[in-house]
């Protein structure tokens, strides 16, 4: 149950979308992601549509991958959409009984399936072309402004990329744990819930001490390389932009206009 | 319907109560390797327990309060919330950490009422926790502390978690969702099994911090 999960779904590639700047992408990707809910004709979701099925074909990723995102939230949005089909007031089109399904339920529904499916849509394409490391390298450089309130903006991205870090092994070793109490006969998949939950016990006391372990470990080894936050930091991957965000950013002021003109 | 800006707003409001939250947080407090390696672990922690569910309707049930709590209890108030802060970021980031997925669309979702409650809820309990411990030094004092301290945690959680998750339900998702049926498929079920859960917290809490202690692993609170 727990090896399902893979976090970090970067996909390594070499297309545009791949090579362009975490920064870049972040603030296109947003800006996109903002502009779905604005969508309000029907040409206007079209052509969203159709410039997301072209960033989905640019980045050569198998389709696939990016509609893997949207299985975790598939059912909410069917259940919403549902709900809204039967419940909204309008011309009928067709009546049994007491059920009756109007013509602006469908649309309401079809509108708000797919303006969510297009967000989670626009979500993965980011996570599935960038590497954890750059996307929080890019946060932290585009947050970095918030410098000047005294937010510590390189701690904080340096702390989510440890975080990052230490869930795959936190993983690994509860499976690892509950592998070995399990072969000691300790049992988590029978019994009501006050007994599934004290059958964690055991789970937990293990965990905590390795992790405490770890994260002890972590710190001295910063420690010793005399790690002292940001000041003075220089890095070893410099971002840059280069042509391929220029040519991204035109794209997709390109197609902002479009859409500004199609949507009224 | 999503494509009013009203609802862009709310997000957008959302969002910056959680940024001025940290910003309270973070200038606050004394970022040394050591503690942020534990912030960090919390944080890792936090998402793991998510990943571990028990399937009940409407809300996933996880072994996540276990660690919201225990960040409070054995962090101390301040950094326990920053971990909790760190973990949220991670999601809306676009790391799937969530029960349900991640991105900064997941502030929509019913759920994420809860998440903003436990990053208030660690800031009580840690707060809780280090008044009431220090008042003696009798075993009783450890477990009823650990478990009162819990139990605020919960009610903070909830108080934030199902208005929140009413208000995504009616308004925005448009489902009716009456008051009573509210109570009858998410809180009994939910509440009675985060009141298993607190006690497990004082049970298990009292033998972790023991034995951290004897390892010389827990950080003096009032030192970090």
């Amino acid at each position: 149950m727990i090896k399902d999960i893979t976090l970090g779904q970067y996909i390594s590639g070499n297309s545009l979308i791949h090579r362009a700047d975490p920064r870049v992408k972040i603030v296109i990707l947003f800006i996109l992601m903002i502009s779905v809910f604005f969508a309000k004709a029907f040409f206007g979701f079209v052509s969203f549509a159709a410039f997301l099925m072209i960033i989905v074909i640019g980045t050569g990723l198998p389709v696939k991958h990016i509609l893997k995102g949207l299985r975790p939230i598939m059912v909410f949005i069917i259940l919403a959409a549902l709900i809204n089909i039967f419940t909204v007031p309008g011309t009928e089109i067709y009546k049994f009984y007491f059920i009756r399904i109007t013509k602006e339920g469908i649309i309401t529904a079809a509108k708000m399936a797919s303006t969510l499916s297009m967000v989670i849509i626009i979500g993965s394409v980011l996570t599935l072309t960038t590497t954890p490391i750059s996307l929080t390298d890019g946060i932290e450089n585009l947050m970095s402004p918030l410098k000047r309130f005294k937010i510590p903006v390189h701690e904080i991205a340096m702390m989510m990329s440890i975080a990052l870090r230490f869930i795959p092994t936190l993983l690994e070793e509860t499976d690892k744990i509950m592998k070995a109490q399990s072969a000691r006969g300790a049992d988590f998949e029978t019994g009501n819930m006050v007994q599934r939950a004290k059958s964690f016990i055991p789970v937990l006391v293990p965990l905590f001490i390795s992790a405490f372990r770890r994260a002890d470990q972590l710190a001295t080894a910063m420690e010793a390389r005399c790690y002292r936050g940001s000041a003075g930091r220089t890095k070893m991957k410099q971002l840059k932009l280069t042509q391929v965000d220029l040519i991204l950013t035109i794209i997709t002021t390109g197609f902002m206009v479009i859409f500004y003109y199609i949507n009224n | 319907m999503p494509n009013k800006p009203i609802e862009i707003a709310v997000g957008i409001v959302i969002i910056l109560a959680l940024l001025s939250l940290i910003v309270y947080v973070v200038r606050n407090v004394k970022l040394t390797p050591k503690s942020m390696t534990l912030v960090a672990l919390f944080a890792a922690l936090t998402a793991v327990g998510a990943f571990i569910k028990i399937p009940l309707p409407y809300i996933p049930f996880t072994l996540q309060t276990f660690f919201v709590f225990y960040s409070g209890i054995l962090l101390g108030a301040k950094l326990g919330m920053l971990s909790q802060i760190i973990y949220i970021l991670i999601g809306l980031v676009g790391i799937p950490v969530f029960s349900n997925g991640g991105g900064p669309s997941y502030v929509f979702q019913p759920s994420f009422g809860f998440l903003i409650g436990f990053i208030i809820s660690t800031f009580f309990v840690g707060k809780l926790h280090s008044f009431l411990s220090n008042k003696s030094d009798k075993q009783v004092t450890k477990y009823a502390s650990i478990l009162i301290s819990s139990f605020i945690g919960i009610l903070i959680v909830y108080s934030i978690g199902v208005p929140y998750l009413y208000i995504i339900k009616n308004f925005y998702l448009s489902s009716e969702l009456t008051v009573q049926s509210l109570i009858d498929k998410i809180l009994i079920p939910l509440v009675t099994g985060d009141i298993v859960k607190a006690v497990i917290i004082a049970l298990s809490g009292v033998e972790i911090i023991n034995i951290l202690k004897r390892a010389n692993l827990l950080p003096n609170i009032n030192e970090l």
